[in-house]
């Protein structure tokens, strides 16, 4: 099977430090993998990279064999760990600017979703909590049928109520050829819907493996696996 | 997709700009109103309360031109900021066209509002002016220039006024593009990346400033001022009127370019948001 997003060799520097180290990494269609490190381990850089909003210093990311451009954005569907919509929209406001941009946005999955969550569409962002905010920003990209979904910290900001919804929310409406990038430092509460791990530390990758495996192997949760392998 | 861009573009910054050029032509309409009820009043001590008013009227109008061109500034260069290079920006950036498209689809609707603010002020103008005598002031400044133009400088009027109109547009684009390539290089910082940005548009101001100097001394075409020294020298101050007016154009042209890829090659390859 052809991975979906694949680094090889992939690396980018900040002044003298390494973000990512000779990057090798394969993600496959219908799996959740979660990508697991601690802050700064270059999470948020390879994602960064795999959204165009990075370009790398040496080797290569490829969406569906191609580097990132406007294409392999019409099949990346991104949450990114901070609020990116603008304050003064409504939610309907931001409905229709995805729809007018992305033609694999469902705006009846959004309505719905938003019905559940019992979120006005005629409010405003500002006049939300920062919860709140979150929540539609995952519905918004929820909503999109991408190849692949990049869901940075996702479940950082809201309550445990919410974080069951949205987690159900990811699994019931990703499709299933599709697949999703992950990632988190709340490990517990991804650790049930997640297929593959990639542990990063310092820029490089330490351990890429199935969850199953790892659990088999280590006899261990993936959450207590990872507290021993970044212990401080 | 440009269509799509221009609509969020306009439908972001309608609410600020719009009622302010609505405004200035509504004081401008009142400003009419009251110069052609001046004309009818004699001066007595009647007139005394209509002459405040009337001066109260032309400070707000002042006033308010200036407040139009500073928030329409302030709200696009704010835009263009906080959607490209702010927390927007992951939005922005990954939608799926082309980050140059994005550039320049801001740069055109920061553009088509200056238009908009410069036909408002000639419109307002005109609100406030209009008459037959100014009407035929205008006509006989016009055949002036026409004789000017086509027996001193010795070229058809259209290439004349072709010139001028493309220097005030390629200024509108130059500038636009320094403040985008300006914002650009303050986003490289990774703290205080407004200041950054100010610091840069500074830095142009000042290299532009060199450059243009050196151009001058080197082609004594720079500016208006060497015209004098080039008159004396080939003793065709009309020529070099043209000329001036030429290079004027080409360097703009040139700064336009410089800025455009310098803007280009940030945004493609050294976005460095927060």
């Amino acid at each position: 099977m052809e991975p979906l997003l694949q680094c090889i060799g992939l690396s980018k520097r900040f002044g003298p430090k390494f973000a990512l180290a000779n990057v090798n990494l394969n993600i496959f269609p219908g799996r959740i993998t979660g990508l697991l490190g601690p802050n700064g381990s270059g999470k948020t850089t390879l994602i960064k990279i795999a959204n165009g909003l990075l370009t790398p210093d040496a080797g290569r990311l490829t969406i569906q064999g191609l580097n990132p451009s406007p294409e392999t954005k019409a099949i990346i569907s991104y949450l990114p760990e901070r609020t990116y919509l603008a304050p003064w929209m409504k939610v309907a406001d931001i409905i229709n600017y995805f729809a007018d941009f992305y033609a694999d946005f469902d705006v009846n999955r959004a309505y719905e979703m938003l019905q559940n969550l019992n979120i006005n569409p005629d409010d405003r962002l500002k006049t939300m909590s920062k919860g709140t905010r979150e929540k539609v920003q995952l519905i918004l990209v929820m909503s999109r049928r991408a190849k692949l979904y990049i869901l940075d910290e996702p479940i950082a900001g809201v309550d445990p109520a919410a974080r069951d919804y949205i987690l159900n929310t990811v699994i019931k409406n990703y499709d299933r050829d599709a697949a999703i990038l992950l990632s988190t430092h709340l490990i517990t509460d991804v650790e049930d819907i997640l297929d593959d791990i990639v542990f990063i530390r310092y820029g490089q990758i330490i351990e890429a493996d199935t969850a199953d495996n790892i659990r088999a192997r280590e006899g261990k949760t993936i959450d207590q696996y990872f507290r021993e392998v970044f212990r401080c | 997709m440009l269509g799509k861009i221009l609509k969020y573009e306009f439908k972001s910054t309608y609410k600020i700009i719009t009622p302010l050029i609505l405004a200035v032509l509504v004081l401008s309409l009142i400003l009419r109103f009251q110069l052609t009820a001046m004309d009818s009043i004699n001066f007595n001590e009647r007139a005394i309360g209509y002459q405040a008013g009337l001066g109260l009227s032309i400070f707000f109008y002042i006033m308010l031109i200036f407040a139009t061109s500073i928030v329409t500034f302030i709200v696009l260069v704010t835009r263009f900021y906080k959607t490209m290079f702010g927390d927007e920006g992951y939005l922005t950036l990954t939608l799926p066209c082309q980050p140059d498209l994005l550039m320049n689809g801001k740069a055109l609707a920061f553009f088509i509002w200056n238009l908009a603010i410069s036909a408002t002020c000639i419109l307002s103008f005109f609100i406030i002016g209009f008459s037959k005598e100014v009407l035929g002031f205008i006509a006989d400044m016009f055949d002036g220039l026409r004789s000017f133009i086509y027996e001193d400088l010795g070229v058809a009027p259209v290439i004349f006024y072709t010139i001028i109109i493309l220097i005030c547009l390629i200024s509108i684009i130059m500038g636009i593009y320094k403040i985008i390539m300006c914002l650009a290089i303050g986003q490289l910082s990774n703290s205080h990346k407004v200041g950054f940005a100010v610091l840069a548009f500074l830095g142009t101001n000042f290299a532009v400033g060199i450059i243009d100097m050196i151009l001058s001394l080197v082609f004594q075409l720079g500016n208006i001022g060497s015209i004098y020294s080039i008159s004396m020298v080939i003793d065709d101050y009309s020529t070099a009127l043209f000329r001036t007016l030429i290079f004027t154009l080409i360097k703009y042209i040139v700064y336009t370019v410089v800025m455009y890829f310098i803007s280009h090659y940030i945004i493609n390859k050294k976005l460095n948001l927060e």
